[in-house]
This record gives C-alpha cells, sequence and structure tokens, in this order.
C-alpha cells in the first residue's frame, strides 16, 4: 500500500483512456464526444469504487482468507 | 413519383462473413468473386502456414499447462482464421507432454499465425460490406474492411484516412501511449507471448507500435522482480483491446459512406473520379 498514490495515477490514466475511446464510439462527432468526458469519467470512477468497496467488503466477510 | 424500390444486395452478409472466417475467401466465393476469394485463400493460408513452418507448430506450446484445452485457442489472434486453428490443433496440438527447445525463428512464425488470423478478420468484415452491396453498383470510398485493416495496422489509421484527423490522432495517441507505458512499467516483460501468452494477444490488436517495440526490445530475460509488471501488462493490452471500439467505429462510419457513394459499375473512370473529388 505505500505505493497506493502511483496506483491511484495509474488508474486515472487507464480510465480516462478507457472513457475517451468509449466516448469516441459513441458520440460520432468529435466535439460533444470530447465535451462528454469528464462526466462520463465521474461515472466511471464512481462506478469502480463502489465495485473496489463491495470487494473489500466480500473480502473482509464472506470471502475472507485467514 | 413512386419511390424507387431498394436493391437487393449480392448475398447474405453475415453468410458471407461466416464463411470467410470458416475458409479464408470462401465468402468472397460465395459472392461470385472466386478470383478475389482464391487470392484471399492463398495470402492469408501462405502466412499462415509460413508461420507454422517457422515455429514448428509449437505455438500453443506457449501455455503453461494448466491453461492447456482444446478451447483455448479461443481467446487469440489466430481463432480468425478458424480452419487455420483447428488444423492447426488437430496437427500439432500442445506437442508431446515433454520440453523441448524452441526454435529459433518461433517469435517471428507465432507473430504470422497470429498475424494471418486477425488479417482474416478484416476479410470478413470486408466480405460483409460486399454482400450488402446491390449487383451491378459499387462503391466509390474504401471497402470498410480496408479502413479496419488499416486501424489495425496503425491505430487511428483508418479515421484519418475518412478525413476525421483528430480522432485518428487520439485514437493514435490512447492505444500507442499505453502500449508504451505498458513496456515501460513492465520493462519489457510484457513484448514475449511465451511469457504472457494471453496478455500478448491483447497488445498484438495494438498493431505497429507493439510489434516494433517487441522488435526493439521484447524477448529480453527477466532477472529480477518487475515491481509495476502487472500494470504493464494490463496498460498494453488494455491499449490493443480498446482498438477494437476505434474499428468498430471507423467500421461503422466506412460502411454509411461507401454504400452512400454507389455509381453503376460501368460508370466510366474519369466521372467517377470527378465525382468523388466533389
Amino acid at each position: 500500500m505505500n505505493d497506493i498514490g502511483v496506483h491511484m495515477l495509474l488508474f486515472a490514466l487507464i480510465g480516462i483512456g478507457i472513457i475517451a475511446i468509449a466516448s469516441f464510439y459513441s458520440e460520432p462527432a468529435d466535439r460533444p464526444a470530447l465535451r462528454t468526458i469528464p462526466r462520463r469519467f465521474v461515472v466511471f470512477v464512481i462506478g469502480c469504487g463502489i465495485l473496489a468497496a463491495l470487494m473489500i467488503l466480500a473480502e473482509s466477510t464472506v470471502a475472507g482468507v485467514n | 413519383m413512386a419511390p424507387e424500390p431498394a436493391r437487393e444486395g449480392r448475398g447474405n452478409p453475415n453468410v458471407a462473413a461466416i464463411l470467410t472466417w470458416l475458409i479464408p475467401g470462401a465468402g468472397h466465393v460465395y459472392l461470385g468473386r472466386p478470383i478475389f476469394g482464391l487470392v484471399a485463400f492463398l495470402v492469408v493460408n501462405g502466412i499462415f502456414l509460413l508461420g507454422v513452418r517457422l515455429s514448428q507448430g509449437m505455438a500453443f506450446e506457449f501455455l503453461q499447462t494448466d491453461l492447456r484445452s482444446p478451447i483455448a485457442p479461443i481467446l487469440t489472434p489466430e481463432v480468425g482464421n478458424l480452419s487455420g486453428v483447428i488444423w492447426h490443433m488437430r496437427e500439432y496440438g500442445f506437442g508431446p507432454p515433454f520440453p523441448r527447445p524452441w526454435p529459433p525463428s518461433i517469435d517471428l512464425g507465432t507473430w504470422l499465425t497470429a498475424f494471418a488470423g486477425l488479417l482474416n478478420g478484416c476479410l470478413a468484415c470486408w466480405a460483409h460490406f460486399d454482400a450488402r452491396v446491390p449487383k451491378g453498383l459499387r462503391p466509390t470510398r474504401p471497402s470498410p474492411g480496408l479502413l479496419v485493416f488499416a486501424g489495425w495496422i496503425v491505430p487511428g489509421l483508418g479515421h484519418w484516412l475518412q478525413g476525421r484527423r483528430v480522432r485518428g490522432a487520439l485514437v493514435f495517441a490512447v492505444v500507442a501511449g499505453f502500449v508504451l507505458l505498458g513496456t515501460w512499467l513492465a520493462e519489457g516483460a510484457n513484448l514475449d507471448r511465451e511469457r504472457h501468452f494471453y496478455y500478448w494477444s491483447g497488445q498484438f490488436l495494438a498493431g505497429a507500435p507493439a510489434w516494433i517495440l517487441e522488435v526493439l526490445h521484447g524477448h529480453g530475460l527477466v532477472r529480477s522482480d518487475i515491481r509495476y509488471v502487472d500494470a504493464g501488462l494490463a496498460f498494453a493490452a488494455v491499449g490493443g483491446l480498446l482498438n477494437i471500439l476505434a474499428w468498430l467505429d471507423v467500421y461503422g462510419v466506412a460502411e454509411r459512406e461507401a454504400l452512400e457513394s454507389l455509381v453503376p459499375e460501368t460508370e466510366p473512370a474519369v466521372v467517377r473520379a470527378g465525382e468523388s473529388a466533389a
């Protein structure tokens, strides 16, 4: 966990790339596609955060390994 | 005036694409273009067989024992040439039950078998579109399959050739940037199919950036733990997988533009050139 900052940075980078290409795929025009990136990124981060929280919860309860 | 009835295509697009997937060129033979089909068959299988010869049929022996199963090749680029991969599995499978040295040219050989698979995927796109073109007409715009092929070789090139240059440049920056960053994080350990069989399949989709890096820095020895190797593998593979979304974007626009550009096959070339320039 010492390098959590690096992992967060890498997560942000890969998230921006995924969101950018996904925006281009779903929007035919460049300008609207670029404009939707911030909103999509926030949704992506929140969704991943919920998923991570569920995984941590499962790890510490039903899927815990001693 | 009654609207002109829609003209039927040359065949069923799904049948044409699936036939090409099963046997390279078969889709075009089905569409009445036997010479194109024969050339496609010879090119795809020529590259594939050259790859098999150079790798001595050991491509799937890269897989660790616990990952070996009859359906293991489904996640490899070779699956784009289904008859080839079935033949390869029947003829060579996973090799003998003991380890043996790799032939010197195995990396080039397995690269060629993977290339043949994705090349046939582009031909399947091509056949799918050709089936939708009515008889007696031809598009003046490039085939979607050709632009998808361009977008595979150089990420963003398909967009660039469509005139969508900003988008093409951004696709290139994301895909090539991810492969480059992944390679840096993994210290080049990602550039080896033997070491990371399925991750390699993902980054292979990124085209020339991944291939050039593999030639320059691939297949090196790993002498110590690589701290961010997992992140590096993820970046490089995600870069390749994101290129698939870029191809789908290219294909959709190319298909629409090509179907809107149909002209009679008998139209003189000079007139066609003038029209396309306008």
